[in-house]
């Protein structure tokens, strides 16, 4: 057994940290732009570092890694907070298609979603209808404006849809680092993929790096508290020797650290088609993404005013914290789920 | 990253349980899923000497002591199969675990000659005496003295929280050694025969009604001058020495228990109904996801090898698993309701359930509270001041 990075995750790990870091200090005007990302920076992840391909097989053009380097990957980017649509393009689009689509479909956009001369963003939600093939009513889509094809999910099928054509207005969004717009279906044609029952096994993939990205916010949110603890002086003592902040932040670090093995374990068990990996993929969703929304909750505390500022990026991980919260499903969805696997609707023996 | 266990790990899993099985099921099956701590002792020395004789009894001591030199990941395999097989809580384990790790590090060539082989052959057995009425989480405030009078330790003092006294044949004694000494200087780690008229015990009956613990006095108690370990005023390093070993293995094999517990709460919620209660529902998921990041962070911890100073995920276990337990006791209270509240037995016994519930409040207080470990892992790994020192002693 050997549940550790090899030599060569830790590479990736190191490359994705490295371009991570040159992109860090653009956040503020990366987000500012009215696309919401930098073509630039996603040039460079996508066409030139081949991130989009890790876990597209060797057949599809791929690096024909998996669920584990793509999940090393997004913790370095919720590291820093990296605004990009490469979870919901990469990270949730191209399962639903490879899981879903028939081989033609898969050849039409796989490699172009993975190089990222295509962006692709996923649509569902309780307002979406199916008829006759066409789709009404409406859904937030996160970088649904800069989308170029759509995998709609509705009435339990995945289904294709172009951009061209359809209402799609960017919304003012309360995650700066993962803003949404709306888009409308008026009786639009959609393309349907055969393979439905691929649907929840490409959600659990997302969900698991999405819980990878929130892993390094989390991270990156405790240790950049860590170092103003002891930067800020009260009473003539660093703040964070006071056992109040001390308790509450090794709590912080519980979290984190039970987060992180619940992603690991999440993604090598579907690396390892493990029987466990649906329920793996639903315990690292839902603690994840809690642990992260509580550790940007105490980031913000333990800044104090600093904390509440518009300036300080505090405000920033909490807001990327919430959004990730209904993403693809709650936390509490994916604990129901959870206790459906266990057994719960069956009868007592 | 690779989940599951190599084959010869597998291979080493099924032969110790093919043995626990065959020993469950056959002449030990009356300890088989025993809970009490305290009950049996005469089946339970027997067992002793059972797992002594197959060579399972000290699996992780070197084999030039007796064991087996048993990798971290073969010691986690062996706890857990012994879980899963329903044995009994280990008799001997203050010995194995602790008395026999400090010896095998501090002790002298004669003091392992003399105590190793009777704690691996499973016919002596040992207490702690660190904790005093004075020395809790701050246990460099101990005050049982012992002076040398002629070729003997003279102790005076007064030990609590003695697991297991009242079947020991040893105890190790946290001790001040230097008159007028303060803290951590001045002590030594002595060793004394417990059975002598000068060792009092007092068994304290804790709030589940079991009597695990003992209060020991020491009121000229004698043990030979010879029976210092690690040498005279070196009593702090040795302890703490022995405080990593308790927070080593010990911990990583109560999974398996773990997981029997968790089932019978999921059982009581479909035989009462309240498995279709959504808020039930989620703190069953909940509870479900505690249990399998626990076993998720000790193969991390596993993995990163043996011999590492402890891992940043290794130090927030502690609190983790025992944070969990608690919230699995409150949990199944909800789930059961007033039927909880009462028992068929005489003496203040309860099933399983109810006595997790009471039992799991001392999970937050032994070895090192809540507190004390949310200091360590803020000062050690992350790195953040050091809380200050009263002087007031």
């Amino acid at each position: 057994m050997q549940f550790a990075l090899t030599q060569e995750q830790e590479m990736i790990v190191e490359t994705a940290r490295g371009i991570m870091a040159d992109f860090r200090p653009s956040l503020r005007t990366t987000i500012d732009h009215p696309d919401g990302f930098d073509r630039t920076q996603w040039h460079t992840i996508t066409a030139e570092l081949g991130l989009g391909s890790l876990a597209l097989p060797a057949e599809q053009g791929g690096a024909g890694l998996g669920l584990v380097e793509l999940s090393l990957v997004a913790m370095e980017m919720g590291r820093a907070l990296f605004p990009s649509p490469f979870l919901t393009s990469i990270g949730a689009a191209l399962p639903l298609l490879r899981h879903c689509g028939s081989d033609e479909q898969i050849d039409r956009h796989a490699s172009a979603i993975a190089s990222g001369d295509s962006i692709a963003a996923v649509a569902s939600g309780a307002k979406l209808r199916l008829e006759g093939g066409q789709l009404s009513g409406e859904a937030l889509v996160a970088f649904g404006h800069v989308a170029d094809v759509l995998i709609v999910l509705a009435d339990g099928q995945a289904l294709l849809v172009p951009t061209g054509g359809l209402r799609i207005e960017r919304l003012t969004s309360m995650d700066l680092s993962r803003p949404l717009a709306r888009i409308g279906f008026d009786g639009t044609p959609a393309e349907p993929m055969r393979r439905a029952d691929g649907v929840d096994r490409a959600l659990d993939e997302a969900r698991v790096a999405l819980a990878a990205e929130c892993v390094g916010g989390a991270d990156a949110a405790l240790a950049m508290t860590v170092d103003y603890s002891q930067q800020r002086i009260q009473f003539g003592r660093p703040i964070g020797s006071f056992q109040a902040l001390k308790h509450r932040m090794a709590d912080m670090l519980i979290a984190v650290e039970a987060a992180r093995s619940a992603v690991y374990y999440a993604a090598a068990a579907r690396n390892e088609h493990s029987v466990e990996a649906a329920s793996a993929a639903a315990i690292a969703h839902a603690t994840a993404i809690d642990t992260f929304e509580h550790i940007a909750a105490g980031m913000i505390q333990i800044h104090g005013g600093m904390g509440f500022t518009w300036e300080h990026d505090a405000h920033l991980f909490f807001k990327r914290a919430r959004g990730s919260a209904t993403l693809f499903g709650t936390p509490a969805e994916s604990r129901a789920r959870l206790a459906t696997m266990l057994g719960l609707d069956e009868e007592d023996q | 990253m690779r989940l599951g266990f190599t084959p010869e790990q597998e291979a080493f899993r099924r032969e110790a349980a093919d043995w626990l099985a065959t020993q469950m099921h056959g002449p030990f099956a009356m300890l088989r899923d025993l809970k009490s701590h305290s009950a049996m002792a005469d089946e339970r020395r027997a067992w002793e000497k059972a797992l002594a004789a197959a060579g399972w009894s000290v699996i992780g001591w070197p084999k030039a002591h007796g064991g087996r030199g048993a990798s971290l990941a073969e010691q986690v395999i062996f706890a857990e199969e012994y879980a899963r097989a329903g044995a009994p809580g280990r008799m001997s384990h203050i010995g194995i675990e602790l008395a026999g790790p400090t010896l095998i590090h501090f002790g002298s060539d004669a003091q392992k000659a003399r105590f190793l082989p009777p704690i691996a052959r499973g016919e002596e057995y040992w207490a702690q005496g660190y904790s005093e009425p004075g020395a809790g989480s701050d246990l460099g405030n101990v005050r049982t003295r012992a002076r040398l009078e002629g070729d003997e330790w003279v102790v005076d003092g007064h030990k609590i929280w003695t697991s297991l006294a009242q079947h020991a044949d040893w105890i190790f004694v946290l001790a001040r050694t230097e008159e007028g000494s303060r803290g951590p200087k001045g002590l030594s780690f002595l060793l004394l025969p417990i059975r002598q008229p000068a060792i009092t015990l007092r068994p304290i009956r804790q709030m589940n009604g079991e009597a695990e613990f003992n209060e020991t006095f020491f009121d000229g108690a004698r043990t030979h001058r010879d029976n210092v370990v690690g040498g005279v005023g070196n009593g702090w390093q040795v302890a703490m020495g022995l405080l990593a070993f308790e927070r080593g293995v010990g911990t990583l094999g109560q999974q398996m228990s773990f997981v029997a517990e968790f089932e019978a709460v999921v059982q009581a919620a479909k035989a009462t109904g309240r498995s279709r209660d959504p808020i039930i529902r989620d703190g069953i998921a909940r509870a479900y996801a505690g249990l399998k990041i626990m076993r998720y962070t000790a193969l991390r911890t596993l993995s990163a090898g043996e011999g590492h100073s402890l891992s940043r995920e290794a130090m927030t276990q502690k609190v983790y698993w025992a944070n969990w337990h608690q919230a699995l006791g409150e949990l199944a209270m909800d789930i059961l309701g007033d039927e909880a509240l009462v028992s068929d037995e005489a003496g203040y016994a309860f099933p399983l359930l109810t006595n997790l519930y009471l039992s799991s409040r001392a999970d937050t207080i032994y070895g090192g509270t809540n507190q004390i470990q949310r200091n360590i892992i803020a000062e050690r790994g992350l790195g953040l001041p050091r809380e200050p020192r009263g002087d007031a002693r």
